[in-house]
């Protein structure tokens, strides 16, 4: 059997909305598995998927890793959605891709909203093993710091909700809700792990600080080094936008120990020698203490303050 | 020496044709200004306008990005540029009113405990100066403290047009990576450090253009501003949290403007995306006079359309029923077939998905697609 391999690619750049349904309209196979670049197919999975379409005709599509059986109503979905944060590959049918995915002109097919429409069409064959090898969730979402790509999850559970509620007599549409700030919780709470990975902690504080509208029982503990680590790596990062004319940043010797690397050349030097620096546009000063910046910034006449931080300000 | 009170801050973009004219009307106005500019690495003539105004101004502080930031990036960055005590953050196309920015200044001179002025914005067409919307915060001056951040919150959409303190916005906002220049966040910062005060008084003009708001409102990256800049805003609330209900209420009404302007710019397919999204949050800000069956047609159009550009078909063919060939017949650039005149290179839209079995064998499956499956996503919820 024959099975159309659409891989999408990672991230959720607007072409993909265009380009996927696209290529998928020309597949002359009966099954179209559909994953994410990345992902490594297990072919004996992939078998089994295809004899469970084949021996179920009502059957739309097969996720596998997400347990046994059948799953159709809104009951069934409400149970994966609160148990799972992401979906992985799945195989479907093409007639029902054509039917169910193609027309949602926003999102991708195999996000939770083109699940919602695949189960209008019949119920879900849920495989045993998985169809590939899972990633981790952030991997599957994309970089969820790359911020289309967290609103893109955002949208796909709402719409994913408005879809599936509307099945049959299912959950009320509070429980509904309820899910949804838990979900967008933890994706929340993701999103800030993945940014803390690639080092961009300022965002993670965003991130953390929105889960906590939504479900404040995810946060995870907070931790006051990684603060002080943010604010130098928020310099490191605002430096270059300074303008191409900065040549150094000067840390105050006492945040010697937090100090990441620089995108420019950086000299920890102690508070007195900072505070004693000529006004110029081509050093950053970051200080330990806001007070110390300040009375810099009043005695050379707040000549170019926003070049001149201090920890305080940037960790409030 | 006479030195300026007020920086205007312009971030721009390869906009070097607006740019010029509005420096342009910023050297006529009757007040002493410094101007910040960021340019976000732009590959037009931005640094030959800016260098042709270098001595135009009291002062003009300038960077050029060697890489393109992001939007939200390059405003802090025009803004740590500002050395005078207050700031006045502006688009590359907008105008401002002296008079009444001479007034603003005047009132945060005399008053310490200040850390901003809210005014009003007029919203005037680009192209032919008709004016478009009038956007004021309050009909007369109120002042405000932190204990009336709830109700600012639920009474405003989004504060757009202020004057604050420079030293507040450089310490306390101006380093802070995705926050909105001009959201609820900024607002935060202000008046966590100081009453704020809001005046009716209009402080600066507005450009427009068609669709200026749908334009960022289809961008996945405001999209997610606007839910960060609200529940982050709610999130730092000293106050323990009475619900999530101000937050999510925000993000409802930002997918309800963004709905009514997709609409009116015949974006329907976008307006059927928001609308969706608002389905659960089952807020007040319904916009009931959009979803109806004009929408679910607009939308049902615009997806044979897609459907017809995905092939390459200048041909649509349609079963005679209703509403299928009225429907049809708006979507442009394809001539009209029907049934019996079909080939296997035509795209085909049928009225029920019963039909399709028909075609089977006749047609490549992609090609053709059922009205029922169309609109099978198209539920207006709770204001149908």
């Amino acid at each position: 059997m024959t099975v159309f391999h659409c891989v999408i690619g990672a991230g959720y750049a607007r072409p993909y909305s265009r380009t996927v349904p696209a290529a998928l309209r020309r597949c002359a196979s009966p099954f179209i598995l559909l994953s994410r670049e990345g992902e490594q197919v297990n072919p004996e999975a992939l078998d089994e998927a295809v004899a469970t379409l084949e021996g179920n005709p009502a059957a739309m599509a097969a996720l596998g890793g997400l347990g046994d059986g059948l799953v159709g109503d809104a009951h069934g979905l409400f149970h994966l959605f609160t148990r799972h944060l992401v979906l992985p590959a799945m195989l479907v049918r093409r007639e029902a891709c054509h039917r169910a995915l193609l027309p949602m002109p926003v999102g991708l097919p195999d996000q939770w909203r083109s699940l919602a429409g695949l189960a209008r069409l019949g119920p879900i064959a849920l495989a045993c093993a998985p169809l590939c090898r899972p990633m981790a969730p952030w991997q599957r979402l994309g970089r969820l710091e790359e911020i289309e790509d967290l609103d893109d999850f955002l949208a796909d559970q709402q719409s994913f909700a408005a879809l599936a509620s509307r099945l049959e007599t299912g959950p009320s549409m509070d429980h509904w809700r309820q899910a949804l700030d838990q979900q967008r919780a933890a994706g929340l709470v993701l999103a800030a792990e993945a940014c803390r990975a690639a080092g961009t902690l300022a965002l993670a504080e965003d991130m953390l600080a929105r889960a906590k509208v939504w479900a404040p029982a995810t946060l995870p503990p907070q931790d006051n080094e990684d603060h002080c680590r943010m604010a130098l790596d928020l310099v490191a990062r605002l430096a270059p936008q300074l303008g191409e004319q900065i040549r150094q940043v000067m840390i105050e010797d006492s945040l010697a120990a937090l100090v990441p690397a620089m995108g420019v050349p950086m000299r920890l030097a102690p508070s007195g020698e900072m505070a004693a620096h000529p006004p110029n546009s081509s050093t950053v000063l970051v200080f330990d203490r806001a007070a110390t910046a300040q009375e810099r910034r009043r005695r050379t006449g707040g000549v170019w303050a926003g070049f001149q931080f201090a920890l305080e300000d940037l960790t409030w | 020496m006479v030195t300026p009170l007020l920086s205007i801050i312009i971030p721009t973009c390869n906009r070097a044709h607006l740019l010029a004219p509005t420096l342009t009307a910023l050297t006529q106005v009757d007040l002493l200004l410094e101007v910040c500019v960021s340019d976000n690495a732009s590959e037009d003539a931005t640094q030959q306008v800016l260098a042709s105004f270098a001595s135009a101004f009291a002062a003009l502080r300038v960077i050029r990005q060697p890489h393109r930031l992001t939007l939200i990036a390059n405003h802090q960055a025009a803004m740590r540029l500002a050395c005078t005590p207050y700031m006045l953050v502006i688009g590359d196309d907008d105008a401002i009113c002296p008079q009444a920015l001479l007034h603003v200044i005047g009132l945060l001179e005399s008053d310490p405990s200040l850390s901003a002025v809210y005014g009003s914005f007029d919203i005037r067409d680009l192209e032919t100066g008709a004016h478009r919307a009038f956007r004021r915060p309050t009909d007369q001056q109120l002042r405000c403290t932190q204990a009336d951040r709830h109700r600012l919150f639920a009474n405003a959409f989004m504060m757009e047009c202020v004057v604050a303190r420079t030293a507040i916005v450089q310490r306390y906002f101006a380093h802070s990576g995705r926050r909105h220049p001009l959201g609820w966040l900024f607002l935060d910062a202000l008046i966590r450090h100081g009453d704020i005060l809001l005046s009716p008084e209009v402080l600066v003009v507005k450009a427009d253009f068609a669709d200026r708001q749908g334009y960022r409102n289809y961008e996945r990256w405001f999209q997610d501003l606007v839910h960060l800049d609200a529940e982050a805003f709610f999130a730092r609330d000293d106050e323990p949290m009475a619900g999530r209900d101000p937050a999510a209420d925000k993000v409802a009404q930002f997918l309800s403007i963004s709905a009514h302007s997709a609409v009116s710019h015949g974006h329907t397919l976008w307006a059927a995306h928001f609308l969706e999204r608002l389905n659960v949050l089952q807020s007040p800000h319904w916009p009931t006079d959009l979803a109806g069956a004009n929408l679910t047609e607009a939308c049902l159009t615009a997806r044979m359309a897609q459907l017809a550009a995905d092939w390459d078909a200048t041909r649509l063919v349609v079963e005679a029923v209703d509403p299928l060939p009225a429907l049809a017949a708006r979507v442009p650039g394809v001539t009209i077939a029907t049934l019996d005149q079909m080939t296997p290179e035509d795209v085909v839209v049928v009225a029920r998905a019963s039909s399709l079995d028909a075609l089977a064998g006749r047609i490549a499956p992609g090609r053709c697609a059922a009205l029922d499956d169309l609109a099978a996503d198209l539920h207006w919820g709770s204001g149908a």
